[in-house]
């Protein structure tokens, strides 16, 4: 389970458990510095000026005696007021220890001061009486000596005592803190042992821990470094690779752009000639109306000659038939002529001058015949000619009415070439317009390209130092697992 | 077409020309030199007849089938109430018979009147006497056609009139004597 945490864990749970021995070991230390601070307040705040104010009794108390003595030497106000004073302080000594005591034997023991201090002023109020009201000193010596001074001894024997007593508890109190002191030190000592103890084994226990995962880790980073050094490499060959096919495609798209120049160029110029073209079908559109129009004349003109030459070959019929007749009469006659001709022999000599008249008919019937088959065949030719000129006409017609109609659908075909031709135009005009936008994007493209080129070669020297680095990493893990594992590097 | 009437005209006024040149330049008669034939046409081919063997030239006459000995008899015409039997040229010069009746008819002169009907007359033709040649001996055809006319056109077979005169009166009267017997 302590394997599967973490190094800051495992690193902050031994920290966690040495600050909190160590602040076990603090806290006790401070509770033994304060029982010892509390036996060493007790000696030196209380005991100390206890033994203070008991040596201030003392103090009083012999100033108390002065003054009685001077006093008795010398009567003087200035020795009542000085015993008054000495007599206040040592009330309020009296009172200040009775606060202090808390314990009956000093209660009793101040108790026993108060009552000592007050035989020993009533007695010296008695010689002090006597001395004001006599001037020798034969009245007070005795009782001084019989009353004042035992009583003052006493008070002197107790206070001193009393000292003592104070002093004793100030030895105790100090003895107390010593030994406090001494048991602080004691236990401090054995915790900072345990403490020390616990984090050898600790420390200890997170080094081989720490060891077996770092040196664990120290090895997937060798293999790491050793794939990262391959990797380095292939990503140095893959950035060369690339940066020569970004090379190759900067070229690419640098000719991509000429080409995209050269075709906006060329839409710009179709653009023109699309413009030109569909002014030119405008006035073509005109044109072909008109030349509608005149194919409709035409086809009119047409009509009335092919009614003409219907005309034409109607009266070649005619003539036809008249020279039918005339050919039959030439043929008549010729066969009259020739039987006058025969006729004429049999008559003989007489019958010579009529041969000649016979045959002179005969000729005549001959070339009347000839022209007559000359102009069959001029008629014929006429009539040849006029139904060939009928049905070129006809057909021509027919031509005219097919070339009316076409024209019609030329002129429809003429209105479609210019609305195509516009169209043309627009699209012209978003061809040039689209390929200014892709040579603009062509030559942002260009330009990331040579960035990633530049890039390319940029990612070939991080690779290298990659590489470089990778290396280095590998022989610092190598020095890291010897630190780590010497005996396993060795 | 601007030439035709100019043509046309020229030829006319030929014509004119040679019209009154017969009435103005005198009378020649050149009959020993020359000899009038008739150009015909029989089953597609051209011969000549001698118009002296030839008593009058017939067109388009009306011809009346009626049944005779002679197989290559048409039928009976007549002119100025002349009756006279018709034969078939062609079939009598031994060419297939026409397809149609034939128009032409010839009378041939002699005191019989008999008439040979052919399909097409070409004209008058006059030549001189010495373009009338012999057909070689052992031509075929030679029954009818012993002389050769030799025109600017071409060489005619000139049909001998009597002979074939003669070949059907054979005929005629073998057949008679046949039933006679």
């Amino acid at each position: 389970m302590v394997g599967n945490w973490s190094f800051g864990r495992k690193l902050g749970t031994g920290f966690a458990l040495t600050v909190f021995m160590t602040v076990v070991m603090g806290v006790v230390a401070a509770y033994s510095l304060q029982d010892v601070s509390f036996h060493l307040d007790r000696a030196v705040v209380v005991e100390a000026p206890q033994i203070l104010d008991a040596e201030r009794l003392q103090t009083a108390t012999v100033r108390q005696a002065a003054a009685v003595r001077g006093y008795l030497l010398d009567p003087d106000v200035r020795y009542t007021q000085r015993l008054s004073d000495a007599r206040t302080n040592f009330a309020g000594l009296i009172a200040r220890f009775r606060g202090y005591v808390r314990t009956d034997e000093g209660r009793r023991q101040v108790e026993n001061l108060a009552r000592l201090e007050s035989d020993y002023r009533e007695a010296a109020n008695k010689v002090i009486a006597l001395r004001r009201n006599h001037t020798e000193a034969s009245p007070f010596a005795k009782p001084f000596d019989d009353e004042v001074l035992p009583k003052q001894q006493q008070l002197s024997e107790a206070i001193e005592a009393f000292v003592k007593r104070e002093q004793g508890q100030q030895v105790e109190a100090t003895k107390a803190a010593t030994g406090a002191a001494s048991s602080a030190i004691v236990l401090v000592a054995a915790i900072a042992a345990v403490v020390v103890v616990f984090a050898v084994i600790l420390a200890t226990f997170l080094t081989r821990l720490l060891s077996r995962q770092i040196g664990s880790a120290i090895s997937h980073v060798q293999s790491s470094s050793a794939e990262l050094q391959a990797a380095s490499n292939q990503q140095a060959g893959g950035a060369r690779e690339q940066a020569t096919a970004m090379s190759e495609i900067t070229t690419t798209i640098g000719e991509l752009l000429a080409t995209s120049r050269q075709i906006a160029e060329s839409a710009q110029r179709v653009a023109q000639i699309a413009e030109q073209t569909a002014g030119a079908a405008d006035n073509g559109d005109g044109t072909v109306t008109k030349a509608y129009e005149s194919i409709a004349a035409i086809q009119r003109q047409v009509e009335l000659l092919v009614g003409h030459m219907l005309d034409l070959g109607k009266k070649s019929q005619q003539i036809g038939v008249v020279l039918e007749i005339v050919s039959e009469l030439a043929e008549q006659t010729n066969i009259l002529a020739i039987n006058a001709t025969i006729e004429a022999a049999g008559a003989g000599e007489i019958g010579g001058r009529f041969a000649v008249v016979a045959d002179e008919i005969r000729k005549l019937a001959d070339r009347v015949a000839e022209s007559t088959k000359e102009i069959r065949r001029l008629i014929d030719d006429v009539r040849t000619a006029v139904n060939t000129t009928v049905m070129t006409t006809e057909t021509g017609s027919k031509a005219v009415e097919a070339g009316s109609k076409q024209f019609a659908e030329v002129t429809n075909a003429f209105k479609k070439i210019a609305g195509l031709v516009s169209t043309t135009t627009d699209a012209a005009r978003e061809i040039e317009l689209s390929t200014k936008q892709q040579a603009s994007a062509i030559e942002q493209v260009n330009t990331a390209v040579s960035n990633i080129a530049q890039a390319s070669k940029e990612t070939e020297s991080s690779s290298t130092q990659t590489q470089q680095t990778a290396s280095e990493l590998a022989g610092l893990s190598n020095a890291l697992l010897q630190l780590v594992r010497p005996q396993k590097a060795a | 077409m601007t030439g035709q009437p100019a043509f046309v005209g020229a030829r006319a006024a030929e014509f004119r020309a040679a019209f009154d040149r017969t009435f103005a330049e005198p009378i020649r008669i050149e009959t020993a030199r020359t000899t009038d034939l008739l150009a015909i046409r029989v089953a597609g081919d051209r011969y000549a007849l001698a118009l002296a063997q030839v008593a009058k030239l017939l067109g388009g006459p009306r011809v009346t089938p009626v049944p005779g000995p002679v197989a290559e008899l048409v039928g009976i015409a007549s002119d100025r109430s002349v009756i006279f039997p018709v034969y078939d040229l062609g079939r009598l010069l031994g060419r297939e018979a026409s397809e149609g009746a034939p128009y032409w008819i010839v009378v041939a002169a002699g005191p019989v009147a008999m008439g040979f009907a052919f399909d097409g007359f070409d004209g008058h033709v006059r030549v001189r006497n010495d373009a009338i040649v012999a057909r070689p001996p052992g031509d075929a055809g030679r029954r009818f056609l012993r002389e050769v006319v030799e025109t600017p056109a071409a060489a005619l077979p000139l049909i001998d009139i009597p002979s074939v005169i003669e070949s059907i009166e054979a005929t005629v009267r073998g057949a008679a004597s046949g039933k006679e017997r």
